[in-house]
């Protein structure tokens, strides 16, 4: 639960990790004032010898002191705002210091012992939300710009909040609302026209619904590509204890590529690598650590295996050349239950093909699984081609039709989801003759669903556009 | 005024003493009138001509889309609209059948002599009421500013803990025609001085709005031959509940009145035109705001210019009278004008108008000082219900009434209020849109105006209102337990269509044949097969065997409930979202300045709005939806520090 008072407070906004600079964020009115206690100001342009009264929107050069020691911590550049105009509408310091955790660490201490306090999680989007500078579509888009890390979920986020989605969604939602208005006056009046003008009205009714509802949909189906670039596609290195997993892990991770974070796995004795391949952001998962035992089931790793390939949006499932094809299937079946995406990878080409090949490929097929590769790690054999397996399942994904707008949030997505299921109720109810006041219904329920992002309400203006449209009789 | 200087006026005196003192006698005071009465208090209703009695000064009818809906509603809750419009109809028809049941309204011509005294006659044989013919000049309050009742023009002075004003379009009425202005009530009647002096020395704020009326014709004097003829119709239920379980239905198609049509002419957009600047809309005379829904001519010929032409309903007003009246045809302009136009209509050459159009400005009550229960947040005891709030329209006016006259007697009882909410009825949605959104134009009631719309419809007011009306006490135990067992009969006849599988044979290719459906492969419930498009109930009935004769209004409610199933779901939803906030109070003495994150702007109108609940917050104008959480939030950790203790 977020606290609603306006203390200052403090955060380090550039991602955690080691970076050339960061940046440390203060805000709440009177920030400045506090940040006095650790910070010295050796240059800035006007001779200001405390941070708190340099004039809002310029720098100074000096450098942050523990208030109890009066030690230097680090040479720093301040930059001062001034509310209401700054990010948050509050009074605003940024810290640019060097970029070691350390050093990092070690700033945000002095600021707490100047009395400003650590931030929640996402309270800066907050605190601008609640004072107006910023709308909850754009806050959403804010918390997507910070958890994003390669340049697709940049783009992506970036044309929520400079308002690509929103013209479209705009648009969307203006014609709804132009809809339900024309459907009011033919549930509300005696419109005073003949049975063919208003069947004609009717028709072009229907027609913008269901161009809002092809939008709609496209929206939803670009969904797929956007969650990816949000929440990283997830892909599994499943097989046996040397089945070459590991090998192929630190092939795909290699020192060209960015390995951002390595997270062991406490439960599962899995390993997470984080790599970027063609701009896709990728989750490695591999299940490593898993124990031989005399239990056959164990000692295939069934149980982690279907454990990590579960909530996996793609597996690689190696096989080793000395595994026969009933080792091979006696296991898959299990493992590929939830995955559409399943590639047989036959590893350690460089030893010799595995003699079952044909055999197993038959069998596998017999399951679903249509992709075959033979790969060498060790010789860089064939890696590519596993890249391009997930590549090509990347762009196979739909939202091409919208021209690359992405649903990168969840609750966007879910919004949008159902919007387009009441829209097609709403459609079925002018289809099925059941009346305009059915299908407004319907549409109503749709436009409550696209205002919980836009932030509109239904009822609020529906009245005002018939009035300002319409002429009404009796 | 207090009442202790009242008594030291000159000639006044103590003149009785009740517990609820309504003043004005149309269909507001009427309606509350007689239900704070049956409820028990001891009830005074005051009007300035006991001939006018619940009058119908402008539409001589009742009901229409929405209006339909808020009689029956009324009806169901306990009130006597319903009855009364029932027993003086002399035309009923269903609007809108051409669309879905959820919008279907029924609509009387009502002979509006008859009205007045049914309902005075009806009113004066109920206990506890008492009926008087004065002018209210002052509302009386004791030394602490809280209601103590009211003065009249001859200086008698009645006593009431609560008061009901319905002052409809009286409070300092002016009639205006053209250049002439006058200084009246509606239909001649005199006007009310001095209560709305009283009510702004009290605090409370005013508003002045406008609305109007048209011509009234000699049917002599008519050439009908010109004229589209609209007959009433048969299988039209009656408004009240009470009459249909009875079996008291209107009357046959044939013994009805008809009403006619016409289209305005050329002649009548020119006469109009060409007198624009005798209008006192157009020239500045007329101050107070009218309605955009109810227009008049000339209004509708400016602001629509690219209508040549607009539709005129022509209806009587009675059996014993030759009055018709011009539904749609209401205008401002001199009467030399009103002359012109009126010849100008197919039919109405030679006319012979008998009552001239015009326009009539009031006071009223701004409706963002009143709560939902009608008490108002000024003076506590007092009531307002109808115009005075702001409202257009008989039926919203009654809705009101009824609301007011059993909060009035819920204060006095010491009960808690009874709040209709906007899942429950258009009443509810009328209220709440008056006392959280408040209006700058008279409120008519429209279906548009209700988010659940499938739900709020004339077959199912009693379902939403009869169980609230039974338990305050307004409906009697004989008439809940026939409700009850209707109520019982839709869901056993529902549950077995759904049940009920018939096989696809060759009388049922028939049937579906002849509206366009194709034979199911296999066996389907009567249920899935009335959803299909233009299946009814009625249809089926060849092939459903084991069917039992069923009343009309029964079989009317399972076909519907049966073919929106989804549709209803959907709204379903949409109320139970709309619940969990309405759920969430706010306490009257909330100090929002100490809300941390409230934007000024929200301050300030939660300040002096006072909402009762967080739903209300949020649909006053100026309070977002991120006020909405920071105020849950804040309401939140108050109960959970409670709590804690």
């Amino acid at each position: 639960m977020y606290s609603y008072d306006d203390e200052p407070i403090c955060a380090c906004s550039t991602p955690a990790g080691i970076s050339g600079i960061a940046v440390i964020r203060i805000s709440g009115n009177g920030c400045g004032k506090l940040a006095d206690k650790c910070s010295v100001i050796i240059r800035s342009s006007g001779d200001y010898s405390k941070l708190s009264e340099l004039p809002g929107y310029t720098c100074a050069f000096g450098y942050v002191k523990d208030p109890s020691t009066d030690l230097k911590v680090d040479e720093v550049v301040f930059t001062h705002f001034e509310a209401p105009h700054s990010y948050t509408g509050e009074e605003m310091v940024e810290i640019s210091s060097h970029g070691s955790g350390a050093v990092k660490q070690e700033i945000l201490k002095c600021l707490g012992m100047s009395g400003i306090r650590m931030a929640y999680p996402g309270e800066f989007s907050r605190r601008a939300f609640i004072n107006g500078k910023m709308s909850l579509a754009s806050a959403e888009a804010v918390m997507d710009v910070i958890n994003s890390e390669t340049e697709r979920q940049l783009e992506a986020a970036g044309s929520l909040m400079s308002g690509k989605l929103s013209e479209e969604i705009d648009h969307i939602e203006k014609n709804l609302y132009d809809q339900a208005a024309m459907l009011e006056t033919f549930t509300e009046f005696d419109t005073e026209d003949d049975e063919a003008e208003e069947n004609a009205k009717l028709e072009t009714v229907k027609d913008n619904l269901s161009d809002c509802h092809d939008r709609l949909t496209a929206l939803c189906e670009g969904y797929g590509k956007g969650r990816i670039l949000s929440e990283r596609l997830r892909v599994a290195l499943l097989g046996l204890p040397n089945s070459g997993k590991s090998t192929l892990l630190n092939t795909l991770t290699g020192f060209d590529r960015a390995i951002v974070t390595e997270v062991a796995g406490t439960t599962r004795d899995t390993i997470e690598v984080q790599v970027n391949i063609n701009g896709i952001p990728v989750t490695l998962i591999d299940t490593a650590g898993i124990r031989e035992t005399e239990d056959i089931i164990e000692s295939m790793g069934i149980g982690r295996a279907i454990e990590a390939g579960r909530g996996a949006d793609m597996i690689f499932y190696m096989i080793p050349p000395d595994m026969t094809a009933d080792e091979v299937y006696s296991g898959v079946q299990d493992i590929i239950e939830d995955c559409d995406s399943v590639t047989a990878v036959f590893s350690k080409s460089d030893a010799g093909e595995n003699p079952d090949r044909e055999e197993i490929e038959t069998k596998l097929k017999t399951l679903g699984i249509k992709s075959f590769i033979s790969v060498s790690a060790e010789e860089d054999l064939n890696i590519d081609k596993l890249e391009d397996v997930i590549i090509d399942y990347y762009n196979e994904l739909g939202g091409g039709a919208s021209e690359g707008l992405l649903i990168t949030n969840s609750r966007h997505y879910s919004k949008f989801h159902k919007a387009c299921k009441k829209l097609a109720l709403a459609l079925d109810a002018l289809d099925n003759n059941l009346g305009t006041e059915v299908c407004a219904s319907a549409l109503r329920a749709c436009l409550d669903e696209i205002g919980e992002v836009t932030g509109k309400t239904v009822s609020a203006t529906l009245a005002d556009t018939i009035f300002s449209r319409f002429c009404i009789g009796k | 005024m207090t009442i202790r200087e009242a008594l030291e006026q000159k000639n006044s005196f103590e003149a009785g003493t009740f517990d609820v003192a309504v003043v004005g006698a149309g269909h507001a005071g009427c309606e509350a009138a007689h239900a704070a009465a049956k409820l028990g208090l001891n009830t005074i209703l005051f009007t300035l001509s006991l001939d006018s009695l619940a009058n119908l000064p402008c539409n001589p009818s009742i009901g229409g889309t929405s209006k339909g809906q808020l009689v029956r509603e009324i009806d169901a809750l306990g009130g006597i609209m319903g009855i009364m419009a029932d027993k003086c109809a002399v035309q009923m028809r269903m609007l809108n059948r051409s669309k879905g049941p959820a919008v279907y309204s029924p609509r009387a011509q009502e002979d509006r002599v008859m009205y007045s005294i049914e309902m005075k006659h009806y009113l004066e044989n109920i206990e506890n009421l008492t009926l008087k013919q004065a002018h209210i000049t002052a509302l009386l309050t004791d030394d602490e500013g809280k209601t103590a009742g009211v003065m009249t023009e001859g200086k008698s002075i009645y006593r009431a803990h609560a008061v009901v004003i319905c002052s409809g379009t009286y409070m300092e009425a002016r009639i205006i025609r053209g250049e002439v202005i006058i200084e009246s009530g509606p239909d001649g009647l005199p006007r009310s001085c001095g209560l709305s002096d009283s009510l702004k020395s009290l605090g409370i704020p005013l508003l002045r709005f406008k609305t109007g009326t048209p011509v009234r014709v000699n049917s002599n004097s008519i050439d009908f031959s010109q004229m589209t003829r609209q007959d009433g119709e048969d299988d039209v239920p009656p408004f009240s509940y009470r009459n249909e379980m009875e079996g008291i239905l209107p009357a046959p198609s044939e013994e009805q009145i008809p009403c006619w049509s016409v289209w305005t002419t050329d002649e009548t957009r020119q006469v109009i035109s060409d007198n624009m600047d005798r209008s006192p809309l157009y020239s500045g005379e007329i101050k107070g705001i009218g309605p955009r829904y109810c227009p008049s001519i000339e209004d509708k010929f400016m602001r629509f210019k690219d209508k040549t032409r607009h539709q005129i309903f022509v209806e009587p007003m009675g059996r014993h009278t030759n009055e018709m009246y011009l539904q749609g045809f209401s205008t401002s302009l001199p009467e030399e004008i009103q002359e012109k136009m009126v010849k100008s209509l197919p039919g109405l050459a030679n006319a012979q108008i008998q009552r001239a159009a015009y326009a009539i400005e009031y006071d009223l009550v701004d409706p963002l000082s009143i709560k939902a229960s009608l008490e108002s947040k000024v003076v506590p005891g007092l009531f307002t219900a109808g115009q005075i709030n702001g409202s257009s329209g008989y039926e919203e006016a009654a809705a009101q009434g009824i609301v007011a006259g059993i909060n009035a007697a819920m204060l006095l009882l010491g009960k808690e209020a009874v709040i209709i909410d906007r899942s429950q009825g258009y009443m509810g949605v009328l209220i709440d849109d008056l006392v959280t959104k408040g209006t700058n134009e008279p409120y008519r009631m429209m279906t548009s105006r209700a988010e659940y719309r499938l739900f709020l419809r004339q077959d199912n007011a009693d379902e939403r209102l009869t169980p609230i009306g039974h338990e305050i006490g307004l409906i009697s135990d004989e008439v809940f337990e026939k409700f009850e067992k209707k109520v019982e009969a839709i869901a056993l006849e529902t549950e077995r269509l759904k049940k009920t599988y018939v096989a696809p044979t060759d009388e049922l290719k028939v049937l579906l044949d002849s509206v366009n459906q194709t034979l199911p492969k296999s066996g389907e419930s009567l249920a899935d097969l009335i959803k299909r498009p233009d299946v009814t109930y009625d249809l089926l009935a060849p092939i459903d065997k084991k069917r039992k004769p069923l009343p009309r209004n029964i079989t009317f409610a399972c076909e519907t409930n049966i073919k929106y199933e989804g549709y209803l779901s959907l709204e379903k939803e949409k109320i139970e979202k709309f619940k969990n906030l309405e759920k969430i109070r706010i306490p009257e003495d909330l100090d929002y300045s100490l809300i941390k994150g409230l934007r000024l702007e929200a301050t300030q109108k939660l300040a002096k709005m006072k909402p009762e609940n967080v739903g209300r917050a949020s649909r006053i104008s100026g309070v977002s939806p991120a006020d909405c959480e920071v105020l849950i939030v804040y309401l939140e950790q108050q109960r959970r520090r409670k709590d804690n203790g």
